[in-house]
């Protein structure tokens, strides 16, 4: 438990540019989006002390992430000409010509030193046409750590080219199928060390991250009716937030983390509220009898919500003001059926689900409805929930296979779709963290 | 004689003994915690209603089968029950949640007008999450779509 902790806990590395070279920032790399792919190898680490798996998992932790982003084509390992973990006296000590020959343009390699269950990781990415380093990193971490300094030095490569935070190393959480139950997992955001947060032998779902990345509020029913709970990811303790007999649902924290914006249903009416952290009502937002107002979600910077109602007929997507007044309606892509909106944290799109092509598929549009694009085709989507730096969307797909569900992600506009979970019972409900610090 | 008396003695330590082992089997399993939602049922005594796709209307269908259900309430005057709403597995879950808790509420609305005290009901949704027909066409979805009466006592 002590060592999972450990592992949870934020991760203190020192991280420094180590090369004072004055040509560092100076390429003519291009990043062409999710046109052409970007072909670069990842070779295994020179291992200069100890004995390591590091040299391995690091370049390979690396690959993935680059090819997630949907920019890179990241080279297959049996076409590298190149000694597999050779080392060189110099960073740049090694012939560029056994990558231009197999088509890379850009390279990442690097050196581990092992002493004593610590790492020291210098990491560097190569232009090979130019022949030269282009950004260099040194990481100091535990041996446990890993994959956090491979998924720090892939957000150093993500800013380098396209000058925007990477989201790697991130984690989502999602609800997942135990037998006729529902419990809380979370992963990291390609996929791997997924884990089981809750034990409730009951239903635990709509889950959504506090603003420190800990925390997750969500609806339980492990006192046999549904009301919101806060549950801690790192000890897994878990606090009880409402205490209605109605139903509260679909839970996003507000400013600083200090309310909850949520929708209830509780007699005949379904309204979009906001709580304090302590389950009483500040507010209610909406107030339109008989019909239902679901999966309010937040701005960014708090001014507009994005909801869920069928008080035009069919469940259809509408914004408000933070305040409620000022609702119109912004889904208009033949359908009688569009749910579950997420606000992109760039301000400028809404993702929503719609009925369509006898199935459930995702959409966007611009936050007044303008320029509605499909971005899923094949099986169910549902779900959509943007990651932070709004590049991405996490969701619920059936892949085109059967029922289950599995929790996947794609580019903004619909490309690069990647499956990151193989479950047979089934995760839905995506709720993607913040960007490690 | 003596024997006899020893044999009853022994008999009532192995009897406390057998409860004793029950009772510990039986917090053990609390502990560990049982199920907080309940099987999937169908309907018996109180028979359940069906809605259409993304509906919380009482239909005439409805209305009558709702008629009957509260003329055996009346004559049962002790049942307390829970109105559970349903949903089928198409939709987001979030908002089949809600939808659930429409159907529960109508139906229960609904037996209020019919005479039924406030005291003896209460709703649940359960969205889609307790299919009674795991299987995924028409035909299963129709009887997934369902408020349930779960009789307390």
């Amino acid at each position: 438990m002590i060592q999972t902790l450990r592992n949870m806990s934020v991760v203190v590395l020192s991280v420094f540019i180590f090369i004072s070279n004055t040509a560092i920032a100076q390429t003519d790399l291009v990043v062409r989006g999710s046109g052409r792919l970007y072909p670069i190898g990842v070779p295994q680490l020179c291992l200069q002390s100890g004995e390591t798996g590091a040299v391995r998992e690091i370049p390979e932790v690396l690959a993935r992430d680059l090819d997630i982003s949907g920019y890179f084509e990241v080279l297959n390992p049996n076409a590298y000409v190149e000694t597999p973990g050779k080392c060189a006296d110099s960073p740049d000590g090694y012939a560029y010509s056994d990558w231009s020959v197999i088509g890379a343009e850009g390279l990442v390699r690097g050196v581990v030193v092992e002493d004593d269950d610590e790492l020291k990781v210098q990491l560097f990415l190569h232009d090979v046409q130019k022949q030269k380093i282009v950004l260099g990193k040194e990481y100091d971490g535990h041996k446990t750590q890993a994959r956090e300094i491979a998924h720090r030095f892939a957000n150093e490569v993500m800013r380098f080219f396209t000058g925007e935070d990477g989201v790697f190393g991130s984690k989502i959480a999602f609800s997942t199928r135990i037998g006729r139950f529902k419990e809380l997992a979370v992963m990291d955001m390609d996929g791997t060390g997924e884990r089981q947060l809750t034990d409730e032998k009951g239903l635990a779902m709509s889950s959504s991250w506090g603003p420190a990345g800990q925390v997750l509020v969500y609806t339980s029913y492990r006192q046999r009716m549904p009301d919101l709970f806060m549950i801690n990811t790192l000890d897994r303790k878990v606090k009880r937030v409402t205490r209605g007999t109605g139903l509260e649902v679909g839970a996003q924290f507000g400013p600083d983390g200090k309310s909850l914006l949520a929708s209830q249903t509780f007699g005949k009416e379904s309204h979009l509220v906001l709580f304090d952290l302590e389950g009483r009502l500040k507010r209610r937002l909406t107030a339109v009898p008989g019909v239902i107002d679901v999966s309010p979600k937040w701005s960014p910077g708090f001014r507009k919500i994005a909801f869920c109602s069928n008080r035009s007929g069919g469940p259809q997507i509408f914004t408000m003001d933070a305040s409620g007044q000022n609702v119109k309606r912004i889904s208009f892509v033949k359908s009688n059926y569009c749910t579950s909106p997420a606000w992109s944290p760039l301000g400028d799109r809404i993702a929503f689900t719609c009925r369509a092509d006898g199935g459930f598929q995702i959409f966007s549009s611009n936050v007044d409805g303008s320029d509605a694009l499909q971005l899923t085709s094949v099986g169910n989507n549902e779900d959509p929930e943007w990651s932070p730096n709004g590049k991405y969307l996490a969701f619920s797909s059936t892949f085109g296979r059967g029922r289950t569900y599995n929790i996947g992600i794609m580019r903004y506009d619909g490309s690069n779709i990647k499956q990151l979970t193989n479950s047979r019972t089934g995760n839905m409900d995506p709720a993607w963290g913040p960007i490690p610090r | 004689m003596r024997l006899t008396r020893l044999l009853r003695v022994a008999g009532r330590v192995v009897l406390l003994a057998g409860i004793l082992m029950l009772v510990a089997a039986c917090s053990c399993r609390t502990k560990r915690g049982v199920a907080n939602i309940p099987m999937a049922e169908e309907g018996s005594i109180l028979k359940d209603v069906y809605f259409a796709f993304d509906s919380y209307d009482i239909d005439t269908t409805n209305r009558s089968i709702l008629q009957s259900n509260a003329m055996w309430l009346k004559e049962n005057t002790e049942s307390r029950f829970v109105v559970e709403g349903h949903c089928d597995e198409r939709g987001t879950p979030e908002y089949n949640m809600a939808l659930g808790q429409k159907r529960a509420q109508a139906v229960y609305d609904y037996l209020r007008g019919l005479g039924i005290g406030a005291s003896r009901m209460s709703t649940v949704s359960y969205g889609e999450e307790l299919p009674l027909d795991p299987r995924h066409n028409e035909v299963a979805w129709s009887k997934n779509r369902r408020a349930h009466f779960r009789i307390e006592r």
